[in-house]
């Protein structure tokens, strides 16, 4: 009785959750831009992932100048997250794609999600700038925010500080990664 | 500091006291159930995301030990085979593609040192490779373009075919399958060092990747034997001879090293129509005077292999161990790319790319002749003759490019990518422009109507094949390749005004970029900034109205005897066999001791069947050159065609005896024994045609019959089947005159020869519109 209960309760609960998520969100089994196995390699383990696609962001698109449909086939927006666990801190890797209808007006003011000093990237994407976020609590933080055609996207790392004798570890990661989201979204 | 990484790759990877295998925490189970317990907490925010667990390859270890290194290796091998996509066919880890492995399995992708290992103690390869297309080889937003589309269209197993040579670790290492486990970090390297200094040996001429990967050692043992793994500095130091062993076979030096990857067809299994040969560079190479594998060239050069060309030697300005003599061969690959460097802002690839393409003398842009209108007769060479010319006259200029010291096609490779065209340009003496072809639009894209050495691949709807889909080609609506050694005529007409005064500059330029207008836009969008032209080679002259007296020639124009050979050439691949040969026979005025003058004249009118004509001319190069193997191979074919059958054979068999390598002479001797019922030495000659070129329709055709005859029946079969896959489809172009119905702007590129103009009529006289027309 007392299980027929907790499974009771728990489709009403699966079932409210699926009514309330966001209706522009449906979950994917893979990330288009980037493989668990590389986002664990760059966060130095085993990761959990996570991924919402936005629905019909495809079809929409399949109608705009900038890319041909066989340039999007299968690949719509979506926000990928990869997250690890480590001593009780989380490390993760996300990315955010999301088409724009006139991007020669979105995009720079889409830049000013950058909370932190930005430096110009040549080579990933039309356009991309790194964003360099102050350290928090043994944590480091890095950004890229670029475009591709009529995408922008904002790759995210957030892991364990270096030390400083290799402070350029995460950035180098940070733009390695943006380059493997930007090549994806090509 | 990077001594330090090097210990750590030791220890990390090599030292036994500090070897493991890293498992990370978190079981499929727990993560499942805090899974549930954060959709439960989280419900109203979320559906169900599902957790996914992945291991970094950066987690295995391997070791110099052969047997560990196996172990690891199938351990790997057990790992990736699980969901791996074998779509075509169980341990066919690369097709579509053709690259191979020792082992005949998953490679893991540690087991490459990545190239700041190497560029440790190799700085300067280092720094060449770094902006290098090889570096560049997958990474690019124009090669993603064209890959991503494989994949999201039709599968990722499929792009197999291109990473083969693009990314052969990512196929190697069991990377391209739908739920892929493999660490991509070396992407951003490409081609990386230890790519072509692990390849043991090409496994034919076939292309595609073909090529047999070593598992990558940077040292042998004491026995020669290959250790796998990543040795501290002191182990390579203490052993150069040694390390040298390890990454430089001998094979990187010769040009068939090149053909694994710079040769490409679409087979079946990527097109489910037939094999197509896609481009052959290396083939074209073959057939080049370079080679010196070909006795019927044109012309005649020192050997020179595509690392000739490409790998030239220069003085190294950083430390580099691999230097001889304070130089080291290029590990730039300077060629074509200019879009490549033009992204990344590789200023210094850049400049050694149109360094390069401006050097060589590779072309030669000649203003042969103008016809007028008035009378229709040609003044040419145009220099040596003096003329009038008349304000209000219709001037037809014949322009002869000719591919003199390129070792392959303009333009070869990716040929529906590439641009390359000639602008022509007249203009006043004011500047004022009266005629102008091949320009670039305000939208940057090329003007329909130039003359292009480029080609339009289509589909079966007859639409051109954009965004590179090489997989939906099913024919080639025109292709205006000028081959090596070879030259072509482009005319371009247009009317002095009425009023003009002095003199009319004439201008030919061939304009190379890389690469063409609407796929930079299909890749960049519309609003990418204009891609380098690059001016390849050029020509001007001045024609005075009123007089004009013979001039002396410029010091890179050609003589006037290879002029007229240029043009005689390119009137035989327009097929005008009349205005050849009269060509030729004024090489013969210039030159009479020139054997190949009589051949040239020999070899129209064989293409013309004009067989008594050919043999006289054949006999008189003959009579100044004996043994010349050109005049002999011609000299057969005259033989054959009068019955003189032993003749031939002897003919063919001197030619074969002084080129072992020619695919022509192999393939006509083979033919010849064949007729002559001789099968044993027919077999002989074409299973060496197919050596040459196992590509050889004839060889595949032949072999089945004899093989058949012979009762070799397996073996017939297979060459029946191989001949079938590879002839050229009899309905395909009927592809290409659709798509040339629907674009009659650039329908007369099709044509053997025609006339560029803006003018209305359809040619002057002298120059038969019937067969050209103008537009």
């Amino acid at each position: 009785m007392m299980k027929q209960r907790v499974w009771l309760a728990a489709s009403v609960l699966a079932i409210a959750a699926i009514l309330s998520a966001p209706a522009r969100c449906r979950a994917q089994t893979r990330c288009t831009w980037l493989n668990a196995a590389t986002a664990a390699g760059v966060l130095g383990g085993a990761v959990q992932m996570t991924v919402a696609v936005t629905p019909d962001s495809e079809k929409d698109a399949d109608q705009d100048a900038y890319s041909a449909p066989e340039q999007r086939f299968g690949r719509p927006d979506a926000v990928c997250e990869f997250t690890r666990n480590v001593d009780s801190k989380v490390y993760s890797l996300r990315i955010d794609v999301k088409s724009m209808t006139d991007p020669a007006k979105q995009f720079p003011a889409f830049l000013t999600l950058c909370k932190g000093t930005t430096v110009a990237l040549k080579g990933i994407g039309n356009e991309a700038v790194q964003c360099v976020i102050k350290s928090d609590a043994g944590m480091s933080s890095e950004q890229v925010l670029g475009r591709v055609r009529e995408r922008a996207f904002v790759l995210t790392i957030v892991r364990a500080a270096a030390p400083a004798s290799n402070g350029d570890g995460l950035r180098n990661d940070t733009r390695n990664m943006a380059e493997q989201v930007a090549g994806s979204l090509f | 500091m990077a001594r330090e990484l090097r210990r750590r790759l030791y220890d990390r990877f090599l030292n036994p006291a500090v070897r493991k295998v890293s498992r990370l925490p978190g079981s499929s189970g727990g993560i499942v159930l805090a899974s549930l317990a954060a959709l439960f907490t989280v419900g109203p925010l979320f559906v169900f995301l599902p957790a996914i667990q992945a291991f970094s390859d950066q987690h295995t270890t391997y070791s110099t030990d052969k047997a560990a290194f196996e172990a690891q290796r199938r351990q790997y091998e057990e790992k990736i085979s699980a969901g791996y996509n074998f779509a075509f066919g169980k341990g066919r880890i690369s097709v579509p593609g053709n690259a191979a492995v020792e082992g005949n399995t998953f490679l893991q992708p540690e087991a490459f040192p990545n190239a700041s290992y190497c560029g440790h103690c190799h700085q300067e390869a280092y720094h060449q490779w770094q902006q290098s297309l090889h570096r560049n080889s997958f990474r690019t937003p124009f090669y993603r373009t064209s890959v991503n589309i494989v994949m999201n269209t039709k599968g990722i197993e499929f792009a197999r075919h291109c990473d083969s040579c693009h990314n052969p670790i990512a196929v190697l290492a069991g990377g391209l399958t739908q739920s892929s486990e493999v660490d991509r970090k070396f992407d951003q390297d490409g081609l990386t060092c230890m790519t072509c200094h692990s390849i043991q040996k090409v496994q034919s001429t076939l292309g595609n990747g073909g090529f047999v990967m070593g598992v990558p050692a940077v040292l042998v043992d004491e026995k020669g034997n290959r250790l796998p793994g990543i040795p501290p500095d002191s182990e390579i130091l203490a052993h150069l001879d040694r390390h040298s062993k390890a990454v430089m076979q001998p094979l990187l030096h010769q040009p068939e090293f090149c053909a694994a990857c710079h040769k490409a067809n679409l087979p079946k299994t990527l097109n489910d129509y037939k094999e197509i040969r896609a481009f052959t560079t290396y083939d074209e190479w073959q057939n080049s005077k370079f080679s010196q594998r070909n006795p019927l060239t044109f012309y005649q050069a020192d050997f020179t292999s595509c690392q000739g060309c490409h790998m030239k030697r220069a003085p190294n300005l950083l430390p580099e161990p691999g230097a001889k003599d304070g130089t080291f061969v290029s590990h730039r690959w300077p060629a074509g790319n200019s879009a490549v460097p033009f992204y990344y802002g590789f200023n210094e690839q850049l400049e050694k790319t149109i360094e390069f393409l401006r050097s060589g003398n590779y072309l030669n842009v000649d203003i042969f002749a103008i016809r007028k209108g008035n009378d229709g007769a040609m003044i040419a060479p145009l220099g040596t003759q003096p003329f009038t010319l008349a304000p209000g006259e219709v001037v037809q200029a014949m322009v002869v490019i000719q591919n003199k010291n390129i070792g392959h096609s303009l333009v070869p490779e990716v040929r529906d990518l590439y641009e390359a065209w000639v602008e022509f340009e007249a203009a006043d003496a004011d500047g004022k422009v009266i005629y102008h072809s091949g320009f670039i639009k305000p939208d940057g894209s090329l003007d329909e109507r130039a003359h292009s050495f480029t080609n339009r691949p289509v589909n079966n709807g007859g639409i051109f094949v954009d965004n590179h889909k090489v997989w939906t080609i099913h024919s080639v609506a025109y292709d205006n390749t000028v081959q090596a050694g070879r030259s072509t005529l482009v005319r371009y007409e247009f009317q002095l005004p009425v009023n003009v005064k002095g003199a009319v500059t004439i201008t030919a330029r061939v304009n190379y970029r890389h690469l063409r207008q609407s796929y930079l836009n299909n890749v960049l969008g519309k609003d990418h900034p204009a891609y380098p032209i690059v001016q390849l080679a050029a020509r001007t002259r001045m024609l005075h109205i009123g007089e004009n007296p013979a001039e002396a020639p410029e010091p890179g124009d050609n003589p006037d005897w290879m002029r007229w050979n240029n043009l005689g050439i390119a009137y035989l691949d327009e097929a005008q066999y009349a205005e050849s040969i009269h060509a030729f026979n004024e090489v013969v005025k210039l030159r009479p001791d020139y054997p190949d003058a009589y051949t040239n004249i020999g070899l129209t009118n064989i293409s013309w069947e004009k067989f008594g004509s050919a043999r006289s001319a054949i006999e008189a190069a003959l009579k100044i050159s004996p043994d010349n193997a050109r005049a002999l191979y011609y000299h057969a074919q005259v033989e054959r065609r009068d019955g003189q059958y032993d003749a031939e054979i002897a003919d063919l068999k001197r030619v074969v005896a002084q080129f072992p390598q020619s695919r022509d002479a192999r393939r006509e001797l083979g033919v010849s024994y064949y007729r002559q019922d001789m099968p044993h030495e027919a077999m002989e000659q074409f299973e060496a045609l197919q050596a040459i070129d196992p590509d050889d329709l004839a060889a595949h055709y032949n072999l089945s019959l004899l093989y058949r005859r012979m009762g070799m029946k397996d073996k017939a079969k297979e060459q029946l089947t191989l001949f079938t896959l590879k002839k050229v489809d009899p309905g395909a172009p009927t592809y290409s005159l659709d798509f040339l119905r629907q674009h009659p702007e650039i329908s007369n590129e099709s044509k053997l020869w025609h006339v560029h103009s803006d003018m209305e009529h359809g040619g002057i006289s002298g120059t038969p519109p019937q067969d050209g027309g103008s537009h």
